[in-house]
């Protein structure tokens, strides 16, 4: 018994549209269940499941239920009322009160606030985020696939008001130790962050705070933003904010390898501060981000150790295959890829590091391959895969199931905003994984105050079967040993 | 702005960002965020056009600098040059197949009154016609009009300057409650009305008017406000307050003492007579901020019964329109739902100044009259405060910490939060010659906002 | 873990404490309360006095902000504290304020510079009534102010405050404000109002200062002022030759 329905007028964010899916898939005698957003990628979904589905706009909400019987499926339907119901922030009450704010202007009128932090869906984010530059505050955009000319726009406007713009697609970003968007629970330190990449950002932060160097502020600037159009707008202004910062005495900037003509200009900026500033450009011949911890370390007094990590099981009845990396983290993924094709040659990837290495749209697994799940064109619609792994935790069981899969690497980010427990969430589809002889390395990127535990999370992994690095370099350089040169490119 | 530990963070989007930022013990002020109505494109145009925030800027400053002195009363001909066969009417122009039954019955009783006919049948003939007879919106001479808002050549006008700007308005003067002809009636009752306004009030105004100092309609406002009235559905404390600015002149007059009590009883005795010089005032006030590119701050929100039709400062005198919505309140008497016609008037022209619904929260006392609580007018002004650009301190409400009125509708604020402009309103009877039949809430359609950026975007790529 | 986790804000002054508690576990005594603090010995030479507050206290250099406050002793463990009830979870750390590198040349000169100068903190730690005595604050603002500027006789304030602490003859809050006092941090009112005084306008940030407690405030005021308007590179330098 099916229901599809489409309601108008009822905007709920994806995160929440998750929690209340989950709740009514939940239910006793519910086969499937799908609450969400009507954009394509949704509809499809709820295509495959088997739902007919209406032609639909993405501002429609689609609910689609499939349930045993009659009875039930009023149930399940009733059940999403009342869950979205709940989800829908409560109103102010006591009389005279005012009811919460429309629009970013008039929350921002309201307080002191000094940031902001948007994340509508990209289509709308400039919007929002002018609303919040004119008012004077450092914005965060955390919202992917914005146009790049207003990026640009939204740069200028910022910069002519004196304020900073972290984003778009930023996902990442600490101020004064207050966490916005993906961040780990850092200490307070001497050495400020740029980073053009959210996840080499958190990975270059946990390591630092691994090594008891603290962080004083972590900008991010989104990842276009050393392109040549957008010309190091953001990280310009960021190196300018910390080097007038008292609390920052040395500046890191985090980035894939910029534009050429982009580099020069952001070195000479760099230069001309009176703070010094190490570049972690990853790529080719660069060092990886765990060398550049090592270097930040150093030059902030600090002392460095190899970062820990945790031996997996190595089944007896090992086959031989390609290496296979399923990660939520897009820098991550370049990292691991870079150190993997100098070893092994190609690597496929949505995210591929040479044009010819691109996958076919379907993400089918061919020869060594490596998938970011937190690609902007596997996000539209639905919840990052550090907040929601279930998308990764299907392709991890069909790696398993894959013949051709010899090694399997995964990353797994902790902090402020990420999934509560995603050691468990894995710990099922590791055990099979190693059950059926295949070795899976992780790289688990946390610090010892992160909410979800640090040492919790390792040591579950490492239960389950996985080898555990804190050092996503360390953890790509295992897999690649594991998977051999016979593991090839079949 | 330097770099710290921010201790308020905005917020828009995912709810679990603004928990995680609670969490850790910072201030979170989240938006209760919703797709924009309009074009994405149109918005982020406006949105990043960057002559809107000054344009705006100088729009509410426009606003708050107009003025409103009440400097005569005369007769339409000679105010607006209106010849015979010629009339004005509320909101946007409109042709008489489409024309709703109110106006139909305004422009009916006007040309009876007139004497450009013998019977409601032959004047609905030669209104059909179109012969020797034409109409076009008040707004279009700077003028206003309640309701049907219909004005014709022998009808007596207050004439209201905006010295500031060197600007005219002209309105009505208030016929009372019931069945009156801007409600779309047209029996003798009326007409008969209508003869004793031209024939004694009219006049008797004007003299009291031309010899004394202007009157100073504006401070009369900002003090009504402060006395429980919103200035559309409740003008209680401006009415008296303007009896007593104009009583010395009258008795001073020198008229038959009976006519001078009859006009007296007649202005003491309709609580609404000092809306048609809210009205006027209200259209210097946004007419002063009429004609300055990049600004999507609406100048005009009027309505004819069948179209609301809006103007911004930055698309000119371009109408965008789309069908009327019906009002929801209290009915009179045996009146229901399906006996009231759709919005229809210019005096929205107070909400567009920041006063009526936007200023609900100054008139607790008529919020059960238009089927609300106390708390919902608190509400619906702060509310308001979220869709304007300004506020404005001449008009102060008192429960709201003298808080100036929310001022300045703008539009990307309204196409973006979903929120439309609250107005306060009477609601004529959907049949030609029926009357009032009550009063209550409306809002305008969304589809005059979008269209409205539409344009403002399009202006961007011009610019 | 205990069924309640309250999440709070660090001060990075506890890291010490909260990181040594991984390893081992440390019982703390309550030592005073107010409606929004608690305050904790610790025995520890870094941090002496823990404070866990809620957001609207002021909040002192070495605390833990909550929205809920423990009851009665509690155990720092795994870098959490835990009273039996609830834990408390660090979700973010922030750094105290410590004004350094500022000129007080803008400060103006203060008539009763002459009486002020001899500030001798031997006499002054522990005297008068309070959470902590009216002394007290003025030596802790003398040296946040003096730290700031860099005074001559910093070092002779320092020495007479420590000499003070260790006859331990004030009150455990003040134990807290004032040695790290003498690393220069301060609470946030007073570091914003020394910066404001350095930039020649002190009134701006006073107001916000002298609402600190019923008269920490103002002797917290009182302490900067006099360390700001003694040094030498002042205004006030002229006014005092010329006395």
């Amino acid at each position: 018994m099916r229901a599809v329905e489409l309601r108008r007028g009822s905007y709920v964010d994806s995160v929440s549209l998750m929690q209340v899916s989950r709740r009514v898939s939940g239910l006793e005698g519910v086969r499937s269940a799908v609450v969400a957003m009507a954009t394509d990628l949704n509809l499809d979904l709820a295509a495959g499941l088997g739902f007919e589905v209406p032609p639909a706009s993405p501002n429609e909400m689609l609910v689609a239920v499939d349930a045993a019987s009659a009875d039930v499926l009023d149930a399940a339907l009733a059940e999403v009322d009342t869950a979205l119901g709940e989800s829908a922030r409560p109103q102010a009450s006591g009389f005279g009160d005012a009811p919460a704010p429309v629009t970013v202007r008039a929350a921002a009128a309201r307080t002191q606030a000094t940031v902001a932090l948007i994340s509508t869906p990209g289509q709308y984010a400039f919007a929002d985020a002018v609303d919040a530059v004119d008012a004077g505050l450092h914005t965060m955009v955390f919202s992917d696939n914005v146009p790049l000319e207003q990026e640009v726009a939204l740069k200028d406007r910022a910069a002519a008001a004196g304020v900073l713009v972290m984003g778009p697609d930023c996902g990442t970003a600490v101020l004064g130790g207050v966490g916005l968007g993906f961040a780990n629970v850092v200490r307070p330190g001497p050495v400020g962050i740029v980073a053009a990449s959210g996840t080499g950002a958190q990975q270059l932060m946990t390591l630092l705070d691994g090594a008891g160097v603290g962080v004083s502020h972590c900008l991010g600037v989104g990842g276009r933003d050393l392109s040549a159009t957008v010309a190091g707008r953001s990280t310009r202004q960021a190196l300018d904010l910390l080097d007038e910062d008292e609390a920052t005495s040395l500046v890191v900037v985090v980035s894939k390898p910029p534009e050429p003509s982009v580099a020069v200009a952001v070195r000479e900026h760099a230069a001309g501060l009176a703070t010094p500033v190490l570049f972690a450009l990853l790529g080719p011949g660069e060092p990886d981000l765990t060398t550049t911890a090592a270097t930040v370390v150093a030059a902030a007094g600090g002392t460095w150790a190899a970062p820990e990590h945790w031996t997996g099981a190595v089944g007896s009845g090992r086959r031989a295959g390609a290496l296979r990396g399923l990660f939520a983290g897009g820098t991550l993924c370049d990292e691991a890829m870079l150190l993997a094709s100098a070893a092994l040659g190609p690597v496929r990837s949505n995210i591929p590091l040479d044009p010819s290495w691109a996958l076919g749209d379907d993400l089918a697994s061919v020869g060594h391959t490596m998938i970011d799940f937190g690609d902007d064109r596997l996000t539209r619609g639905r919840p990052h895969p550090m907040i929601d792994g279930s998308q990764r935790v299907q392709r991890l069981l069909a790696e398993v199931e894959d013949p051709t899969t010899g090694v399997l690497l995964l990353d797994v980010v902790l902090g402020l905003n990420a999934a509560p427990d995603p050691a468990s969430e894995l710990a099922g589809p590791l055990h099979a994984a190693t059950a059926a002889g295949i070795p899976v390395v992780t790289s688990l990127a946390g610090t010892r105050d992160d909410p979800q535990g640090l040492r919790e999370q390792a040591a579950r992994l490492n239960e389950a079967g996985a080898w555990v690095f804190l050092s996503n370099a360390a953890a790509a350089r295992c897999a690649v040993e594991l998977t051999g040169p016979s593991g090839g490119d079949g | 702005m330097s770099l710290g530990t921010p201790s308020v963070v905005v917020t828009a989007g995912a709810a679990m960002f603004a928990d995680a930022l609670a969490l850790q013990g910072v201030g979170v002020s989240a938006v209760q965020w919703q797709p924009p109505a309009g074009d994405p494109a149109s918005v982020a145009a406006v949105m990043g056009d960057p002559r809107r925030a000054a344009a705006n800027a100088r729009a509410l400053e426009a606003m708050l600098g107009a003025q409103a002195h009440l400097v005569d009363v005369l007769p339409a001909a000679e105010a607006l040059g209106l010849e015979r066969g010629q009339f004005l009417h509320a909101g946007p122009p409109v042709e008489w197949e489409r024309a709703s039954g109110p106006l139909r019955g305004a422009l009916i009783g006007a040309m009876l009154f007139e004497g450009l006919a013998d019977s409601p049948a032959s004047a609905e003939q030669a209104l059909a016609a179109g012969a020797g007879v034409g109409w076009e919106p008040c707004h279009s001479r700077g003028a206003v009009g309640p309701m049907a808002g219909v004005v014709s050549p022998s009808m007596w006008m207050f004439c209201l300057r905006d010295e500031a700007n060197g600007t005219t308005s002209w309105c009505s003067l208030n016929e009372g409650l019931g069945k009156v002809l801007r409600y779309g009636a047209y029996d003798e009752e009326v007409l008969s009305r209508l003869r004793w306004m031209s024939d004694v009030l009219g006049p008797l105004l004007q003299q009291a008017v031309r010899g004394q100092e202007p009157v100073d309609v504006r401070a009369v406002i900002s003090q009504m406000v402060q006395m429980g009235d919103e200035g559309h559905n409740r003008n209680r404390a401006g009415t008296l307050m303007f009896l007593r600015e104009v009583l010395p002149a009258l008795i001073d007059s020198g008229r038959p003492s009976a006519d001078v009590a009859a006009a007296v009883r007649f202005v003491a005795g309709n609580d609404h007579f000092f809306l048609n010089l809210v009205m006027p005032a209200c259209k210097l006030q946004t007419a002063a901020a009429a004609g300055i590119p990049g600004s999507s701050v609406v100048t005009v929100m009027a309505r004819n019964g069948t179209d609301f039709g809006i103007q911004t400062a930055g698309t000119g005198d371009t109408w965008f329109t789309a069908p009327a919505n019906t009002p929801e309140g209290l009915f009179l008497g045996a009146f229901g739902p399906e006996d009231a016609n759709p919005d229809i008037g210019d005096s929205a022209i107070t909400e567009t100044a920041g006063l009526g619904g936007l200023s609900m929260a100054t008139a607790p006392a008529i919020v059960r009259f238009v089927g609300g609580a106390v708390p919902d007018a608190l509400a619906t002004t702060q509310r308001m405060y979220d869709i304007t650009v300004g506020e404005n301190p001449a008009f102060a409400i008192p429960i709201l910490e003298f808080r100036g009125a929310p001022t300045g509708i703008d539009v990307t604020s309204v196409v973006r939060s979903g929120v439309l402009p609250q107005i306060n309103t009477g609601m004529a009877g959907r049949v030609a010659g029926t009357g009032q039949v009550g009063a209550g809430l409306v809002t305008p359609p969304m589809a005059c906002f979008t269209q409205a950026l539409d344009a403002l975007a399009g202006s961007v790529l011009r610019s | 873990m205990s069924p309640r986790a309250v999440p709070c804000a660090a001060s990075s002054l506890l890291a010490g404490l909260l990181d040594d508690s991984r390893v081992q576990p440390v019982r703390l005594m309550e030592v005073a309360r107010t409606r929004v603090s608690v305050h904790y010995d610790t025995g520890r030479d870094d941090v002496p006095v823990l404070c866990v507050c809620t957001p609207d206290a002021v909040r002192l250099p070495a605390s833990l902000v909550a929205p809920a406050l423990p009851d009665g002793e509690v155990t720092a463990q795994d870098g959490t504290l835990a009273d039996g009830t609830a834990t408390w979870l660090v979700v973010r750390w922030w750094q105290p304020p410590r004004p350094r590198g500022l000129s007080p040349y803008a400060v103006a000169p203060v008539p009763t510079v002459d009486r002020l100068e001899d500030l001798r903190p031997l006499d002054l730690v522990g005297l008068g009534p309070g959470l902590t005595p009216c002394g007290d604050d003025i030596v802790a603002g003398a040296l946040v102010g003096a730290s700031a500027v860099d005074h001559p006789r910093l070092a002779d304030w320092r020495q007479g405050t420590r000499t003070a602490l260790r006859a331990r003859r004030t009150t455990a809050v003040s134990r807290g404000l004032l040695h790290h006092a003498l690393e220069g941090y301060a609470i946030a009112p007073l570091a914003d109002f020394i910066s404001a005084a350095c930039a020649g306008d002190a009134d701006q940030e006073s107001e916000a200062l002298l609402a600190v407690g019923h008269s920490s405030g103002a002797a917290l005021a009182a302490g900067a002022l006099h360390a700001l308007a003694t040094h030498p590179a002042g205004r006030s330098a002229g006014y005092r030759g010329a006395a």
